[in-house]
């Protein structure tokens, strides 16, 4: 099997931050960061460079749209999964626009999670 | 409400068969449901019953007849007026109107239709990167 890359969650939440993380290990994924807000995930993505970011929209102190703008402006390359409950049209076409590679809606199954990861990861 | 029928008020008395006052601008008696006497146009347009000319169109409403609406609820063809239901749902029928899809900005959205939008951005990518 070969070595997972790099993982970045950023959520305002700490038992979706939690439940993401365990998630990940199950998947075998060693290297995974976790940031509260925007902000810090810049910062996390700056230093490790991951490949995969699941990211929040409704954060305190940057949230996920500005934070996906600066994302995709930093590292081009990254694949940003969008991992929120707020799932309305205008949100979905920013993000779109934006350049996220995947919507994942907090309601859904687990195994959405990890199809979209697996998808992303080729 | 039945209003005073003072000379001060003679003139807000529409022309009709019954004897109740009724404020201008209405098309029937408030008080015994009759319809007040009307004129409309060959547009469809209604006017007062002494006007001798549309007050929409400008033609002559000399040499027509009285016309006075049999009921708001009656058949909808017979209730002239601006907004004509019959001819706007033709033009339904027709595809002329409501033709374009309407998107809602707050409409929530299920997963499957996000992963068809996303599904549809990335084949499109992908025939642009070729």
């Amino acid at each position: 099997m070969s070595k997972k890359p790099p993982i970045l969650i950023i959520d305002d939440e700490v038992h979706i931050r939690r439940l993401l993380y365990f998630i990940l290990k199950k998947m075998g994924f060693e290297e995974i960061h976790r940031a509260q807000n925007g902000e810090e995930g810049i910062s996390l993505l700056r230093e490790y460079h991951p490949q995969i970011i699941l990211l929040d929209i409704n954060m305190p102190i940057m949230n996920g749209l500005k934070a996906l703008e600066k994302i995709i402006a930093i590292s081009p390359e990254a694949k940003v999964i969008m991992l929120t409950s707020l799932a309305n049209r205008e949100v979905v076409e920013k993000c779109l626009a934006l350049g996220a590679s995947d919507f994942i809606r907090k309601d859904s199954p687990q195994e959405e999670i990890i199809q979209s990861i697996e998808e992303l990861l080729g | 409400m039945i209003y005073p029928t003072n000379k001060k008020d003679g003139d807000r008395k529409k022309k009709t068969t019954c004897k109740h006052v009724s404020l201008p601008a209405r098309r029937f008696c408030s008080i015994c449901g009759q319809a007040f006497l009307t004129k409309t146009c060959h547009c469809g347009h209604v006017n007062l019953f002494r006007a001798s000319y549309c007050a929409y169109c400008g033609s002559s409403l000399e040499d027509l007849k009285d016309s006075q609406p049999k009921g708001a609820l009656s058949s909808s063809s017979e209730y002239p007026g601006k907004y004509f239901l019959p001819k706007i749902l033709d033009e339904a029928k027709s595809d002329k109107l409501y033709s374009y899809p309407m998107r809602k900005k707050n409409e929530i959205l299920s997963q499957d239709r996000i992963k068809e939008l996303f599904k549809k951005k990335r084949s499109q990518k992908v025939e642009n990167g070729k």
